[in-house]
């Protein structure tokens, strides 16, 4: 009786281990995958930039999930405009009219240059140089705006705190290398020309393959906002300080940036009137440490003040918080994104403090 | 499978191969066995004769025991009883012989070592035949009167759970039986005790190496008579095992002799093997000998091997290994009735395992290697020609650019040499009283010649060195067994050890390392190194040429590390304990024994790596009273940070009491109880790792132009060399904070076991084991002069040395499950099956966590414990075999695993404003880079650490705690078949890995792309690093024969299914 049981243990247990070991596939850990095509969607929204007098495109994408947050971590867009819409400078973009980016290739692979380059996509509130990469710290940056424009003439339009829409945020808890949240816009030193623009993001992936998401916004008008004045700073010796500035007709909601030359740190204040006006930045929004915030700019720091108009709820748009939408508006009255921004590099009076 | 050893901290392989041999399996008297017995190699045969008819003793009854090997006699007294100790392991024939009784016979009785085996017999004054008694085997699972939880294994049962007689696969063996697992690396390990927490003996000597405490024997079989684990404390005998013992008991020689010639070759790879061995006894008994050998040659198969050696990640495999294993066992008696004997044992063995560089590759030493430029570039600012420039050379290694076949040199191999002799004198000064006395050296150092360690990243920082690790173990003991009366067995013993232990690790890489490293606690860094009018340093700025006028004929190149050891240790440990038989049914066992070890004995050279100067530090144990100076260089008590321990970390003693009893309950049922405390102590690698300041002697009276000297890195440094012998202790050696003091472990456990009959038995033993002082090595995040953390180029976070504490925590909970059918035809066999459950505050899944773990600091403040993840919970062993009387015998066995932990987590710890908390993980907090991580936050809206918005994960399981899923579960399963033509011939095939499973288990993927939930890039599994040294290679992208595009890879790093024929001539 012993015997056979243990005849039956032995071959009971040889039938029933070889189905546990003869596929290979069945070591690999289980993996579910999102269906993109169902749950993913695509907003894109064109009109004019007026970069300090100059008049170039704006663009406004953007690729959420249904709890408002990007996407995919990777993907590379293009955008194709009308046919006498041409590129200035965009490597391979130049004298075309696609503004676009490059293929994700593995390591090692040779790629082409681009506007967007194999490091920008689409995510959930405007392009940006966010592409994740493997074996790679966290990425939090921006472009430098507008493109096509020497450096010195572009500027980092993040969200920082001074509203309402963002608290401070510098308190420790943060990943390192966050600077601050989206204001969504992409402009481009490129002349506008009425029309259709098509936007056309691929995902790439390992194995197997997603339906590129495409999205069309239509350009109107090629008439831009006013042009927005550079502001000027005063400080109140404590801290803070106040921003003297002119919000031009059409704008809807304008953020002006207030930036510690020396830390980086900069503050984000809010208005939605037009016309002349004085903001305040408090003093007491600065780094936090041990549960008490630092001055927003320590006192003797340089400082510097730039603007930036939206006939749109840009603000409102962006992904702050823990719910954003997946279909925010991105357009205007008209239909339109169009925003106005003050020359970054303009010296300001009273900027130093 | 012949086992490479493991050099702390860093690495390891695999490989394989065999041996055993066929015995009978015994069917005999009545006997029952316990242990208790000082000397491990010798058993106990005792008993008590009575009269049938008036059931009162039989006095004065002859008892003669007879086996090839030995002859003894004794006499019963007055109560019937007799005893017969050191009784050498064999089968015996028992013969009595009493005034008005017929003469009764015991045919087989089988004698195992630490063994009391019982005959108790009623005696019939008309006896006519007693002939074969039926009885239980004392392998098998029903042992009624043994006390703690053992498990021996004769030859028979050996064979029957490694196939083939040759074959000597140690890992395997241990593995079968209960309370013994693999673990996630493939090494035996006992009720989940760490790798070098497992005392290993041979022929009843300690058989582990003197500086890490793993085995000496690359796990290999040769000459073994029988097999024993002893999961837990064990008796009072067993000492500084940790979580168990295993002993190794050597066949001798007897009469008539025997001997056994195999020939072996395997299939598809040329696997082949010559063992032969041959024992004897001259014909009055005083004279033995066994001599045994066994040599193979493997050109290692394994799954990668059919596919690209550098997508697998193994463009260095060890494809080839060696061992020729000899054991001699010399054994001469005398004096009255051969009492006293002489016993010389010894052993040469050397296992040698080849690594070469892959196909159409001729890889340069490091300082032309751009892996290592690109990697300490990124840190430095420095190009790839500045710093081979000043990158030191290996050993042998004679040029900037040379390649290693220019230099003779494979890209690894690894020799493993072990030589051990014992002599012992034994004198059964009657026939209740057993004297031994032994002298023993066990001499295990591995030499690991690593020129070029493929690795890339921060991996890179290790890129190579040659290590010799392992020592001198010296030893000598004294153990006294006597039967003080029919209930009362008592044993005392007494054992010294002098442990020297050999550790020297030459670095290129870490050599350089430590200068780079040395610049973020604020020392100049490898600049000094350069000229400077390097354009590098001019093009960065860097401060360079500090070193020329001191070296007006050229700069030497940055000084390799060596670690070495300056400290020897002593263990010294006494027991008694007495075993205690009221009844036939109960039996007690209660001792105590005392472990003592003494690690403030420097070593003959510890003066050369003291300061020239005297100035008074050094690392490790044994430290001078004062080691704190001030930046003046004058000792500070004030900055002495050592914290000696005292004599519980440099002499600890440790009194270890052991009480176990088992009872009887029916003829057919029994249950036991067992309390043990044990005792591991450090491993001389926690205790001393010193770096040799020898190696900066050219340095000498070169002013410093630094202040990081000193154990806290903030002392004036005496000069350049000194400079440099600090930078190398602190950056990459490490300063032990605190010595560590020993663990120690306490051991519950029961069982209960019942004897089905016809051979059949089980035995369910549930157990507790509890952890005290665990030794775990805790690393802190390295800061620059700031004060924040120094990352890597991948972004994962720089840790200092790691340092041995007595951190760990450690609870174990399980059961274990023993069936057994022995019989000498038809089926036996042995299931084994074993559960466990164990927490440590390890981080499951990080690196050695089963040989030398590590606990993140954040974790460790905050007491986080968690399940093991390199233990599968639940493993079982089947061992079947089906012997026909016309000589076949058909043998499967399984080793099956439910799958080993895997998962890194949805939470982690980590410091957030100098807090220690834990929040989700994900590629913003993980303590181990974002490519530890499975969770992947919005980069334009990431919520803050604690409220992370995830955007994409890897699509896998996680739980909470790293290690929270199971793979699937896993078998391997092997099947020999075997025809003994005669008495004289066997032909056998065994085949391994019938199923042809290669695969490891899986290992989060470090170089995968999130696209979003469950999405891979395409850059999943590739690498941004520069082409690998070699540049035919391209650099080692993952291929998809490691899953490589997937949220896990695995290596295919098994031996595929193999054949191996075998033939033995049995003489």
């Amino acid at each position: 009786m012993h015997t056979r049981l243990l005849s039956l243990v032995a071959l009971g247990g040889l039938s029933a281990l070889s189905a546990c070991t003869s596929g290979q596939s069945a070591i690999v850990p289980p993996s579910t995958a999102v269906n993109l095509a169902a749950t993913a969607k695509l907003q894109f929204a064109v009109g004019t930039a007026n970069i300090a007098g100059t008049t170039g495109l704006n663009t406004v994408v953007t690729f959420r999930q249904p709890n408002g947050l990007s996407a995919t971590l990777v993907n590379t867009p293009t955008i194709t405009g009308p046919a006498a819409f041409a590129v200035p400078s965009g490597g391979l973009d130049t004298g075309t009219n696609m503004i676009s980016g490059s293929p994700q290739v593995a390591a090692g692979l040779t790629t082409t240059s681009t506007t967007f380059g194999q490091g920008g996509g689409a995510f959930a509130y405007g392009f940006a140089p966010l592409n994740i990469s493997q074996n790679s710290p966290a990425n939090f940056g921006s472009y430098s705006l507008p493109f096509y424009v020497a450096s010195a003439a572009q500027a980092q339009y993040l969200i920082g705190p001074g509203n309402t829409y963002v608290s401070n945020f510098r308190d420790g808890t943060q990943a390192a290398g966050f600077g601050g949240y989206a204001s969504g816009f992409t402009d481009f030193a490129a002349t506008p020309v009425a029309g259709t623009y098509t936007l056309g993001v691929k995902i790439p992936l390992a194995t197997g393959s997603v339906p590129d998401f495409t999205a069309a916004a239509t350009l109107g008008t090629t008439v831009p906002l006013p042009l927005f004045a550079p502001p000027a700073y005063t400080t109140d010796g404590a801290g803070g300080g106040t921003v003297a500035v002119t919000v031009p007709a059409g704008v809807t909601e304008a953020l002006v940036y207030v930036v510690d030359g020396i830390s980086g740190n900069f503050f984000t204040l809010l208005t939605r009137t037009q016309g002349p006006q004085a903001l305040t930045l408090p003093g007491n929004i600065g780094p936090i440490a041990k549960g008490v915030a630092g001055p927003s700019i320590p006192v003797g720091n340089p400082v510097f003040v730039y603007a930036v108009g939206f006939n749109y709820p840009a603000i409102e748009a962006s992904p702050i918080g823990a719910s954003p939408s997946q279909t925010p508006v991105i357009t205007g009255a008209n239909g339109q994104a169009d925003i106005t921004s003050s020359d970054p590099s303009a010296p300001a009076a009273s900027t130093f403090e | 499978m012949a086992k490479p050893s493991r050099l702390t901290h860093r690495f390891r392989a695999s490989l394989m191969r065999m041996f055993a041999s066929a015995l009978l399996v015994c069917a005999i008297v009545v006997p029952t066995w316990s242990p208790v017995l000082a000397d491990t190699t010798t058993g106990v045969i005792s008993g008590v004769l009575t009269s049938a008819k008036t059931n009162g003793p039989v006095v004065g009854a002859s008892v003669a025991i007879a086996s090839p090997s030995a002859s003894r006699t004794a006499t019963t007294d007055a109560r019937g009883f007799f005893s017969i100790t050191g009784v050498t392991p064999d089968t015996y024939t028992v013969t009595v012989k009493a005034p008005g009784f017929e003469e009764v016979v015991f045919r087989g009785v089988t004698v195992n070592a630490q063994q009391t085996t019982t005959l108790s017999q009623a005696l019939q004054d008309r006896l006519r035949t007693i002939g074969r008694i039926t009885a239980r085997s004392q392998t098998g699972a029903f042992q009624p009167t043994q006390t703690t939880d053992t498990y021996t294994v004769n030859t028979a049962a050996i064979n029957t759970i490694l196939g083939n007689a040759y074959n000597t696969n140690e890992s395997t063996l241990i593995a079968a039986l209960p309370g013994a697992s693999f673990d996630k690396s493939g090494y035996p390990v006992l009720r989940g005790g760490r790798e070098n927490e497992e005392g290993f003996q041979f022929d009843g000597i300690d058989y582990t190496d003197a500086f890490t405490s793993q085995f000496v024997n690359s796990l290999n079989l040769n000459g073994q008579s029988s097999f024993q684990l002893t999961p837990g404390a064990g008796d009072a005998a067993t000492g500084n095992a940790g979580t168990g013992a295993i002993n190794i008991i050597v066949k001798r020689g007897s009469r008539p002799p025997f001997g056994t010639l195999d020939l072996e070759a395997g299939a598809p790879a040329f696997a082949h093997q010559l063992g032969f061995e041959y024992g004897f006894a001259t014909p009055n008994g005083r004279f033995s000998d066994f001599a045994s050998f066994v040599g193979y040659r493997n050109e290692n198969l394994v799954g990668y091997r059919t596919t690209d050696l550098v997508g697998v990640g193994q463009p260095t495999p060890f494809l080839y290994t060696t061992s020729d294993d000899f054991v001699n066992n010399l054994v001469y008696r005398f004096g009255k009735d051969n009492s006293q004997s002489l016993q010389f044992l010894y052993q040469n063995q050397n296992v040698d395992f080849f690594s070469r560089s892959a196909p159409g590759t001729n890889f340069s030493f490091r300082s032309g290697d751009p892996v290592a430029a690109q990697y300490y570039g990124q840190f430095t600012g420095l190009g790839p020609a500045s710093i081979g420039s000043i990158y030191g050379f290996a050993p042998y290694q004679t040029s900037q650019n040379q390649t290693l076949a220019s230099a003779n040199r494979s890209p690894g191999q690894q020799v493993q040499p072990n030589a051990t002799f014992k002599l012992q004198y034994s004198n059964n000064l009657d026939s209740s009283t057993f004297l031994t006395a032994k002298f023993y050296r066990v001499n295990a150092v591995t030499a690991f010649d690593y020129p070029y360690n493929f690795s890339s990243g921060a991996g890179a920082v290790a890129g190579d060195f040659f290590a010799l690790q392992g020592g001198q173990r010296t030893g000598t003991s004294l153990d006294i067994t006597r039967q003080l009366n029919s209930k009362n067995l008592l044993t005392a013993g007494f054992k010294y050890e002098f442990l020297h232990p050999v550790f020297n690790e030459p670095s290129a890489s870490l050599g350089f390392a430590a200068n780079v490293f040395q610049a973020f606690a604020g020392g100049p860094g490898p600049y000094d190194f350069l000229p400077a009018a390097n354009a590098d340093c001019v093009a960065i700025g860097a401060t360079c040429g500090y070193l020329s006028k001191y070296f007006p004929n050229g700069i030497p190149r940055v000084p390799l590390y060596n670690q070495t050891t300056i400290i020897n240790r002593q263990d010294t440990s006494v027991f008694i304990t007495d075993a205690f038989t009221p009844t036939n049914k109960l039996k007690i066992d209660a001792g105590i024994r005392v472990d003592a070890s003494n690690f403030s004995l420097p070593s003959v050279n510890s003066g050369a790596y003291l300061p020239a100067g005297g100035g008074g530090y050094s690392s490790g144990s044994y430290l001078p009273s004062v080691t704190g100076l001030d930046v003046n260089g004058k000792p500070d008590p004030t900055k002495d940070v050592y914290n000696l321990g005292g004599n519980a970390a440099r002499k600890p003693v440790i009194v270890e009491p052991r009480f176990a009893f088992s009872y009887q309950l029916r003829p057919t049922d029994s249950i036991r109880f067992a309390y043990g405390r044990s005792v591991q102590f450090a491993p001389i690698t926690d205790i001393d790792r010193s770096v040799d300041r020898q190696n900066y002697s050219q340095f000498v009276g070169i002013p410093a132009n630094a202040t990081i000297c000193g154990p806290t890195g903030d002392r004036k440094c005496s000069d350049y060399a000194d400079q440099q012998y600090w930078s190398n202790q602190n950056q990459i050696s490490g300063v032990p904070i605190t010595p560590a003091k020993p663990a120690t472990f306490s051991n519950v456990e029961a069982s209960y076991s019942h004897d089905f009959g016809k051979g059949t038995s089980v035995k369910l033993t549930p157990f507790y084991r509890r952890g005290f002082d665990a030794l775990s090595l805790v690393a802190t995040t390295r800061v620059d002069a700031k004060g924040l953390p120094v990352l890597n180029p991948d972004g994962s976070t720089q840790f200092n040395a790691p340092v041995t504490t007595n951190l760990g925590v450690s609870k174990t909970t399980g059961v274990e499950f023993y069936l057994t059918k022995e019989a000498a035809y038809g089926f036996s066999g042995a299931l084994s099956m074993t559960y466990i459950n164990e927490f440590s505050n390890v981080v499951p899944g990080t690196s050695s966590e089963d040989f030398f773990p590590s606990i993140p600091t954040a974790s460790l403040a905050l007491g986080n414990l968690y399940r093991v993840g390199f233990l599968s919970p639940f493993n079982a062993n089947l061992a079947v075999s089906y012997k026909t009387r016309s000589g076949w015998k058909f043998n499967p066995t399984v080793n099956y695993n439910r799958g080993y932990p895997y998962g890194v987590g949805t939470l982690t710890s980590a410091f957030v404003n100098n807090v220690a908390v834990n929040l989700p993980n994900t590629n913003v907090t993980s303590p181990f880079g974002a490519n530890e991580a499975t969770q992947y936050v919005d980069p334009q809206n990431p919520g803050n650490v604690f409220n992370p918005n995830i955007a994409a994960r890897r699509g896998t399981p996680e739980g909470a705690s790293a290690g929270g899923f199971l793979t699937a579960p896993s078998a391997k399963i092997n099947f020999d078949v075997e025809y003994a033509a005669n008495k004289a011939q066997t032909f056998g095939i065994q085949v391994f890995n019938v199923f042809n499973n290669v695969y490891n288990t899986p290992s989060l993927n470090s170089r995968y792309q999130p696209v979003a939930t469950g999405l891979a890039g395409p850059k999943t599994g590739t690498t941004r690093q520069v082409p690998l040294n070699g540049s035919a290679l391209g650099f080692a992208n993952y291929s998809d024969a490691r899953f490589g595009r997937s949220a896990y890879r695995i290596d295919p790093i098994n031996t595929p299914i193999s054949y191996q024929f075998y033939y033995q001539l049995h003489l």
